[in-house]
């Protein structure tokens, strides 16, 4: 073939923008970290990748939830844990006033401790978690979900429960509603007793210590129910954590470059168009006026 | 022989070497000129004297100065031309639709999509709670306006492909109009230069439409695109563009301007324009639309059946007079007071978020196309990857069978300066001798004449 100075300048233009093309993905590549930065770059691999990233977003979304679900749950056991405390007191109250030794004088400081406890139980059931309330169902907004009126607990709330979802397809409840604390009989089992003891009426008072054994149990099961929604959460959030991992490592496997080869390439590619550069600089010196004189 | 035909001989020689030195200078001066066919001299000997006493060398002349090309060449690089113009097209236009669509910050629409289904969580987390309805708002209206702006950015695309098409076209026309002039000269005498314009033209006009050159007899070239003629002769149709309504929103179309027929384009940067302007962003537009409109519809459906804090129910989330990507807005309630946004059903109290939950859940259900709103939209910029990464080999390859004939063709056609140096030597030394030779002559002339 005939080649002329025209055809070996063309050619060295189009190498050298093939070569510069190279140079400037494998740099994109090197900086950005990832192999993928267009879809077109691999729309296969892209698909791969968006797939992984929504799933991974979800579940950042489902972990966000369990944390706050958490400290939720965490601060409905808490008080679930005082109110049984403050039962237990109450029913060493009753078992000391069924005792026919002690008299009125001692029985009316009893009763004033066991009217505390009461205004103690109703205070944390209407206790508040990040301004919502933690007994009132799905009316979260009450100020007093629960109240003594003439004598009788009233419960102001619903019975609804409250949904966080924490998996695709899985949904649980994270709360106590109060009907269920009134369906314990807690506050009436409290009224009772302080007027058992006002009346001085042992075997009304004997009565009253039963009462709170299984009011305390009712407390202790609702406080199990939610430590058991806990503990699923506690997996779930378990689960997602290592799934995270697991995403993270896979849109890796899709997007990210392999930084060793991306190197190596981008230094033979520099060497390659050194070497082009340096040689076409030669051809073009070569002609054969230098030969002319 | 008498000695006055030798000085006559040698008179001959000079000026033919002088022509072929012309000839060489014209090469290398044009050696950088892009379509420029060298040229090379002839030499010939010149017969002169009495045929019947035998033939005598009498000497030399330039009998023809011959362009140098390759007709078929030129032939198979046109045709391969206009592929690699709708390639090269192709990959640009696509690209710039790319670039913008498959936008991975912040602002862009799958990360909008995906900041707004987040919100519609944390409000499910925190049902009661004002500032998770006003950040509900603000992704709902990052969103829209992600929307819009990819649906702007589509639009104002296709406009200034359409506004290429027909500065292309003009250029066509104006070329077309160049190719007939020069016809005309042509069958006034052909010149080396008068062929170079000539081809360049078809060069040039490969590049942007599907022509078909044909030779004719006369040196004049024949062009017609879609088998209908564009140039004959002095002949030229000029082509035009029109905007023309169609069910599926405006359509360019090229025609002739001087009776109504849509020749087919098949190949050229014109070719791929159309194809963009008329098909490709129509047809992603309507996606993002459907995706669009799938949203507002998904989203109105659950929220409208749900109630705010305050009770109030049956308000649409998204503005329902607009549609599509271009017209997807919040609806003015909302914008102006993100309390309406519902988050619970009925009968519920303020911390139940079954609303909330629902809207995002759509996340995950099947809404557009059998697919999930994001993974369509991950489909459709899937798609248009694929189609850049195809267009990207096609243009790879073309640009490698287009370089090839390129270089091909300079093979034949191209001026090699080492050749012209030593060419241009070689005439000077013959050029050289015609004057000792006439010297010498001289010299001769002076001793028959100092005889006498």
């Amino acid at each position: 073939m005939r080649i002329t100075q025209g055809m070996i300048i063309r050619r060295s233009i189009n190498r050298f923008r093939d070569q510069t093309a190279n140079i400037d993905s494998l740099q994109q590549m090197i900086a950005s970290g990832k192999e993928i930065n267009d879809p077109s770059d691999d729309p296969l691999r892209f698909r791969r990748a968006a797939r992984f990233k929504n799933m991974l977003s979800r579940n950042e979304q489902y972990i966000d939830t369990i944390e706050r679900t958490s400290a939720w749950t965490g601060a409905t056991e808490v008080a679930l844990d005082q109110v049984n405390n403050l039962l237990l007191e109450a029913r060493e109250i009753a078992q000391k006033a069924a005792d026919e030794t002690v008299d009125s004088d001692s029985l009316a400081v009893m009763q004033s401790r066991v009217d505390g406890i009461l205004e103690e139980t109703l205070s944390i059931l209407n206790s508040k978690h990040l301004d919502k309330a933690l007994f009132a169902g799905s009316m979260t907004d009450l100020e007093t979900p629960f109240a003594i009126v003439s004598g009788l607990p009233v419960y102001n709330g619903d019975d609804q429960e409250l949904q966080r979802k924490i998996a695709d397809q899985f949904e649980v409840s994270i709360n106590v509603s109060g009907q269920e604390i009134m369906d314990t009989n807690l506050l009436q089992g409290l009224i009772d007793l302080s007027d058992a003891i006002a009346a001085e009426d042992r075997t009304a008072i004997a009565g009253s210590i039963d009462a709170i054994k299984v009011v305390s149990d009712g407390v202790l099961q609702l406080a199990a129910s939610i430590g058991s929604v806990q503990n699923t959460i506690d997996v779930s959030m378990e689960r997602l954590d290592t799934m995270n991992i697991e995403l993270q490592s896979l849109i890796s496997d899709e997007e990210d470059v392999n930084m060793v080869e991306a190197i190596v390439k981008f230094e033979s590619e520099q060497a390659a168009y050194n070497a082009a550069l340096q040689s076409t600089a030669d051809i073009v010196r070569l002609n054969v006026m230098q030969y002319f004189r | 022989m008498a000695i006055s035909k030798l000085l006559e001989l040698g008179k001959q020689s000079l000026a033919t070497y002088q022509t072929a030195i012309n000839i060489t200078g014209e090469n290398i001066a044009n050696a950088n000129v892009e379509g420029y066919s060298r040229q090379r001299v002839d030499l010939g000997d010149l017969r002169i004297g009495n045929k019947r006493i035998g033939t005598i060398l009498g000497g030399v002349e330039a009998s023809s100065v011959k362009r140098i090309r390759e007709r078929l060449l030129d032939a198979q690089y046109w045709r391969e031309k206009q592929n690699l113009g709708k390639f090269e097209t192709n990959v640009r236009a696509l690209h710039q639709i790319e670039t913008f669509l498959a936008d991975d910050s912040e602002g862009g629409l799958t990360a909008s999509l995906q900041a707004f289904w987040q919100a519609w969580g944390d409000l499910a987390n925190d049902p009661e709670s004002a500032t998770a309805r006003n950040l509900v708002r603000d992704k709902a209206i990052s969103l829209a306006s992600a929307f819009n702006s990819a649906d702007g950015h589509l639009q104002s695309t296709r406009h200034h492909l359409g506004t290429e098409i027909r500065s292309e076209i003009r250029r066509v026309n104006k070329l077309s109009g160049h190719l007939a002039d020069i016809n005309k000269q042509m069958l006034a005498g052909q010149t080396p230069e008068l062929l170079d314009q000539r081809d360049r033209i078809i060069d040039e006009l490969s590049q942007y439409i599907a022509i078909e050159a044909r030779e004719e007899d006369n040196g004049t070239m024949s062009v017609t695109t879609g088998g209908i003629v564009l140039v004959s002769g002095e002949e030229v149709n000029e082509l035009k563009v029109s905007l023309v309504d169609s069910e599926s929103g405006s359509q360019a179309v090229i025609s002739f301007k001087e009776f109504d027929y849509q020749p087919q384009i098949l190949s050229g940067e014109i070719n791929a324009l159309m194809e963009v302007v008329n098909e490709t962003i129509p047809g992603i537009t309507a996606q993002l639309d459907q995706l669009a409109d799938a949203i507002v519809s998904g989203v109105n459906g659950v929220h409208s059946g749900g109630y705010n804090l305050d009770g109030i129910t049956g308000i649409n989330f998204f503005d329902t007079s607009s549609t599509g990507a271009s017209g997807i807005r919040l609806a003015t309630e909302i914008i102006q007071d993100p309390s309406l946004i519902a988050s619970r059903s009925g009968s519920s109290g303020v911390g139940n978020n079954d609303i909330a939950l629902a809207i995002n859940d759509l996340q995950n259900q099947v809404m557009v196309d059998g697919l999930a709103p994001a993974a369509f939209l991950d489909n459709l910029l899937g798609d248009i990857g694929s189609q850049l990464q195809e267009a990207m080999l096609q243009e790879n390859s073309q640009r490698l069978i287009t370089e090839k004939l390129e270089n091909e063709r300079e093979a034949i056609a191209g001026v090699s300066l080492d050749e012209e140096m030593t060419k241009l030597l070689q005439y000077e030394q013959s050029y050289e001798a015609a004057a000792r030779l006439v010297q010498t002559v001289d010299e001769m002339m002076e001793t028959v004449i100092s005889l006498v």
